[in-house]
């Protein structure tokens, strides 16, 4: 690591996320001007856009190689007062709150409550969805069963393909131009909306150019000043790289990371969509600039190397748009996904590896930073090397990369009906989302808690946290003569929940298209100018919105223990059962006991538990896989938590699993933590019983000693784990590769602790910034170790 | 995970081997183990009490057979550990069979001692040839991309040698790569058919001194040597184990005297099982005594040097775990 590099990571690292009133002043003042009123919605939208990049203060770091923030400084965090406008409380929260807080100053407080709120207050986002949602979508909502993605934030996932690398924005605004051209008003009932939609996606490709402009101003200015002639050099030449993109395609490797970085800055200041917004497939897109001037010696690999580590800077100087309530307890953590997709396969099917895939895993270890997050598509016509040089980065303990099967990712979405070009130039984004990057606007819409359901179900739909009749009565399990019959009205239950969750998506999709375009973020997604229409309306190729499974091992294993012990052999009656969870297990010690340690449990590759996981899976996948969504896609599931999980765990009571009430639930697809007892093989073949490619993504975490991956032949084991797992088409595994004496250790001592970091659920996270539930979830997580 | 290998137990006092033995009497080499025994049975005795019982068989368990009156066609398990790693090559599930004719001092695994298991509460199961199999063969899929397969360990497997050889089969059968991880000392002829059908022979040397050897094991050397003799001039893939254990054969001596031996043989990959603390628990939950009370593991350094020492005499050492 140079000294730049060097200095520029600690500066990141120090920084101190706290929040930035700049974005909210500028919208709100460009909401009051007459042009705003008297324009379009799209229009309005591109309005803001362009003030944001022509007003927005300007950074430049000591030695940065790339600009561009999206506050006035590193950690600097703006809020979207248009999608949610946050209260004098909400701050106090965020500035004084234990883990993840954001300071904010008594100016920005001041600013915000004088200006900002009293302008937007009942006119967000989220206030106009809350109206619309009818009241068993809010039951439900406050109750646990599912969360709402959009409340606080704009719709995610959002992976850009290969367009800013072989056009700039000069070009996509003669698309634009012929785009507008062909519209015929005679014809097209729709043409007034599309040209709308059209002039503000031109609008935002010039505000984009501007902005790079005023950068090279700046930089100009700052060469001017500088006495060091290295630097001066060195600026005058960002100052041309900021000329040339992003208004012309990049024809350099440096051209082409700065021209990633201004869309990134535009997408984020744009909104605030989840999982932020992502390169994708870098070791793909850089390539041909990487070789061409390698080729020429325009370029070392040192240079090429100092650049990326530049960018990784980038991303870590941008942590996650502050969140409150629900969405910071599903989510509560300063990552904002971006996820780096390196590896795989070409559009043509070939191995994808390349000489820069390695460099980029290189930066990825030497920076060890939290942002961007990375992982590594592995097919079966990858080299093992790369899943070796993969293992020796996942043994220094900091959870990255991820480990994900191109075959069966490409399988999932040619099933999902992406042609098979579009799917093999897809990949994951977020934490494990398939996705056709830059032809997919696939929203995430909440996380849906499979073992409250079961909850609801055991007490003939009554919530026993609220007293309120949530579901419908499917009656008193003690009416149920078989374990079909208990199945069934769990089913019954499901299927009302999920209406209920798919008719508010619909609801709410159609209320962003039509009150929050994002005709900025439009430019960059296929085919989103040729259908003249908006990302959030429906304008991408494929238009996919996911509900995401949370507790499959917990609902699993409580299955499991009604089927056993209730209806097989029948030595725990219902009246017992029922009893004992309404009690919590007090005074239940020997049944609870039995629940634990002798009922079958997911996740040790026991046919007895593990049957019902396809079951399961089935009856909730086939409620969901296909139903339209409200921009002409379909919904899918995925299959993982986040930090979901232990919301949804406090929200839920006593299970026949033997979870007690308010107990964390099973995360992603792994097992019940601490229920697998046979070893990482075991857990692999229950979590690969249900069929990954009818989903759009599963998550398997797995905790490794150290000592596994010592040597070589502990890396063979690790290379031929992933690859055993993903033979059975699996979709994604990552690893902890962390001691339990070391987590108890930073428990016990945090501030001695303070760079440990751990995989959580799709991102890493710093240990001691994880809340009390997250920590001990991790530290219980099985420990598998080699013999 | 086993330092050491076996032991077939005899019989103590009154006991019959055949009132307890899944296997008939007459399938064990009872005459030589009952020649060696009888020169130190008092120490042994009182150390390893044989338990003979079958009350902690677990019928429950995934695989696991109903309990039944045990035939040549079932043997007894104790323990199954996936994803095993250093016995043999690749990722392998390493079948624990109970019964050993040697009482090794540092024994891992003291609950495999007696046929039945001790009454410890073990998950002393019961399987067929084919139930075991196909148990172990869940794992297929990692065995197929590293090159693994399924070990059968103990104990002495070959203390179950019907059942053993029988499993065997069934893994040529079904093109599953079996090794077989044996004390040597078991009958020629069960050990000669076994390597036969193993892909691999995990042969466990402790101690050249046949005097020394009984004084550790409960038995002297004799026929393990006369037995790894045998293998040697048989085609078997044979890969030497050799567990290091301070105070008792770590001394130069010894380690001269094993590569003195087996310089005289075809075999040249040896692993090394430096001597660990793991089974204190055991020993202290069995009720047995522990004559390693207070032996400290050799040290990293001290494993080193013994590789080396292997490596410079043209051996090709492992450091096992």
């Amino acid at each position: 690591m140079t000294p730049r590099i060097q200095a520029l990571r600690n500066a990141t690292l120090e920084a101190v996320p706290r929040i930035s009133i700049e974005r909210a002043r500028i919208v709100t003042a460009t909401a009051k001007s007459p042009e705003y009123l008297r324009a379009s919605v799209p229009m309005r939208r591109a309005l803001v856009f362009r003030a944001l990049m022509e007003e927005k203060s300007l950074y430049l770091g000591e030695g940065e190689l790339i600009v561009g923030e999206r506050g006035p400084a590193p950690a600097a965090v703006p809020t979207y007062p248009e999608v949610c406008v946050h209260t004098a409380e909400d701050f106090e929260v965020l500035d004084t709150r234990e883990k993840i807080p954001y300071r904010v100053d008594a100016e920005t407080r001041r600013l915000h409550l004088d200006d900002v709120r009293p302008f937007w207050s009942g006119q967000s986002q989220r206030e106009r969805m809350f109206r619309e949602l009818p009241p068993e979508w809010h039951d439900a909502y406050e109750a646990g069963v599912f969360t709402e993605f959009q409340e606080q934030r704009g719709p995610g996932h959002t992976v850009l393909g290969e367009t800013i690398y072989q056009k700039g924005m000069l070009d996509l605004k003669l698309e634009i131009r012929d785009a507008i051209a062909a519209l015929d008003f005679a014809t097209d009932p729709r043409a007034y909306d599309r040209r709308e939609q059209l002039r503000a996606m031109d609008l935002c490709a010039d505000a984009l150019i501007r902005h790079a402009q005023r950068h090279a101003e700046m930089l100009d200015q700052a060469a001017a000043s500088e006495a060091d002639a290295g630097r001066a050099a060195e600026l005058r030449t960002m100052a041309a790289v900021c000329r040339k993109v992003p208004a012309n395609a990049p024809e350099t490797f440096h051209e082409a990371l700065q021209y990633y970085w201004f869309v990134h800055i535009g997408v984020i200041t744009e909104l605030n969509p989840w999982d932020s917004f992502n390169p994708g497939r870098l070791d793909q897109h850089l390539w041909p600039f990487y070789q061409r001037e390698l080729e020429r010696g325009d370029l070392t690999e040192d240079g090429a190397r100092e650049l990326l580590q530049a960018f990784w800077v980038k991303f870590h100087n941008h942590p996650a748009p502050p969140k409150v309530g629900v969405t910071a307890q599903e989510s509560g953590t300063y990552t904002d996904f971006a996820l780096i997709n390196l590896g795989g396969v070409k559009p043509d099917g070939s191995d994808a590896v390349n000489d820069l895939t390695f460099l980029i895993l290189d930066v990825i270890e030497e920076m060890r930073l939290l942002q961007p997050s990375s992982m590594v598509q592995v097919s079966k016509k990858n080299p093992d090397r790369l899943l070796r040089r993969v293992g020796r980065i996942v043994k220094t303990g900091f959870g990255q990369p991820s480990i994900f099967n191109t075959d069966a990712v490409v399988q999932e979405l040619i099933r999902q009906g992406k042609s098979l070009e579009d799917a093999r130039r897809g990949g994951c984004s977020g934490c494990v989302e398939a996705g056709a990057f830059g032809r997919e606007a696939y929203f995430l819409s909440g996380y849906f808690n499979l073992p409250k359901v079961l909850d609801l179900t055991l007490h003939n739909g009554l919530d026993t946290r609220t007293g309120k009749q949530l579901g419908p009565q499917t009656g008193d399990p003690r009416g149920f003569a078989t374990f079909d019959d208990f199945f069934a009205a769990f089913e019954c239950q499901l299927r009302y929940f999920v209406d209920i969750k798919i008719r508010g998506n619909n609801l709410i999709e159609t209320m962003i298209a039509k009150y929050m375009p994002a005709p900025f973020l439009s430019l960059l997604i296929d085919d989103c100018i040729a259908n003249g229409r908006d990302y959030h309306e429906g304008g991408a190729r494929y238009n996919t919105t996911y509900i995401q499974g949370v507790g499959l091992g917990t609902v699993t294993d409580g299955f499991s223990a009604i089927l056993h012990r209730i209806y097989q052999n029948q030595d725990c009656p219902w009246d017992e059962m029922l009893a004992a969870l309404d009690a919590d297990f007090a005074g239940h010690e020997a049944l609870h006991h039995k629940l634990l340690e002798e009922t079958p449990k997911y996740g040790n590759d026991d046919d007895r538990a593990d049957a019902l996981v396809p079951r399961l899976f089935e009856a909730f996948w086939s409620m969901i896989d296909g139903r339209p969504n409200a921009r002409g896609g379909t919904h899918r599931v995925d299959m993982l938590p986040t930090t979901c999980h232990v919301y949804f765990g406090k929200v839920t009571g006593a299970l026949p699993d033997g979870k007690r009430r308010g107990e964390t639930v099973s995360e992603g697809i792994s097992p019940v933590q601490g229920a697998d007892r046979c070893g990482p093989t075991a857990v692999l073949n229950s979590a690969a019983k249900f069929d990954h490619i009818k989903t759009g993504g599963t998550l398997l975490n797995q905790k490794l000693t150290p000592q596994l991956l010592a040597d070589d032949q502990g890396l063979d084991h690790f290379t031929h784990l992933v690859r055993g797992y993903f033979s059975k088409d699996a979709h994604h595994i990552q690893f902890n590769v962390v001691t339990r004496e070391t987590l108890l250790a930073a428990l016990a001592e945090p501030q001695k602790h303070r760079d440990l970091i751990v995989r959580v659920a799709g991102y890493s996270d710093y240990f001691v910034n994880l809340t009390p539930e997250l920590q001990q979830e991790i530290i219980r997580r099985t420990e598998q170790e080699a013999f | 995970m086993r330092l050491t290998k076996p032991f077939l137990l005899l019989r103590l006092g009154s006991c019959r081997l055949e009132s307890f033995s899944p296997v008939p009497a007459e399938k064990l080499p009872v005459p030589h183990i009952l020649l060696t025994w009888n020169g130190l049975g008092g120490m042994l005795g009182a150390a390893f009490p044989m338990v003979v019982s079958t009350s902690s068989i677990v019928t429950s368990g995934p695989g696991a057979s109903v309990s039944k009156p045990s035939s040549l066609r079932t043997g007894r398990v104790f323990d199954i550990k996936r994803f095993s790693t250093h016995d043999g090559p690749g990722i392998r599930s390493t079948a624990f069979l109970t019964g050993c004719p040697l009482r090794c001092a540092w024994c891992h695994n003291p609950e495999a001692f007696v046929l039945h298991g001790l009454d410890d509460g073990a998950n002393v199961r019961e399987f067929t040839a084919d139930g075991l199999v196909r148990e172990l063969e869940r794992d297929l899929a990692y065995f197929d991309r590293s090159g693994g397969g399924v070990t059968l360990s103990g104990g002495e497997p070959l203390s179950q040698a019907a059942f053993v050889l029988e499993v065997l089969r069934k893994c040529r059968e079904r093109e599953l790569h079996a090794a077989l991880d044996t004390c040597g000392l078991v009958d020629t002829g069960n050990l000669a058919s076994a390597a036969r059908l193993a892909r691999l022979v995990l042969y466990d040397l402790k101690l050249m001194d046949p005097a020394r050897h009984a004084e550790w094991t409960g038995a002297d050397n004799r026929r393990i040597l006369d037995n790894l003799r045998m293998l040697d001039e048989s085609p078997a893939e044979v890969w030497i184990r050799l567990p290091l254990i301070p105070g008792a054969n770590d001394d130069d001596r010894n380690l001269d005297a094993v590569m003195e031996l087996l310089d005289g043989t075809r075999f040249r990959r040896i692993s090394i099982l430096p001597y660990h603390r793991i089974a204190a628990a055991k020993y202290q939950r069995l009720g047995l005594p522990n004559r390693m009370e207070g032996v400290e593991p050799p040290s990293p350094d001290r494993i080193e040097e013994i590789r080396a020492r292997f490596a410079a005499a043209g051996f090709d050492p492992h450091i096992g775990r």
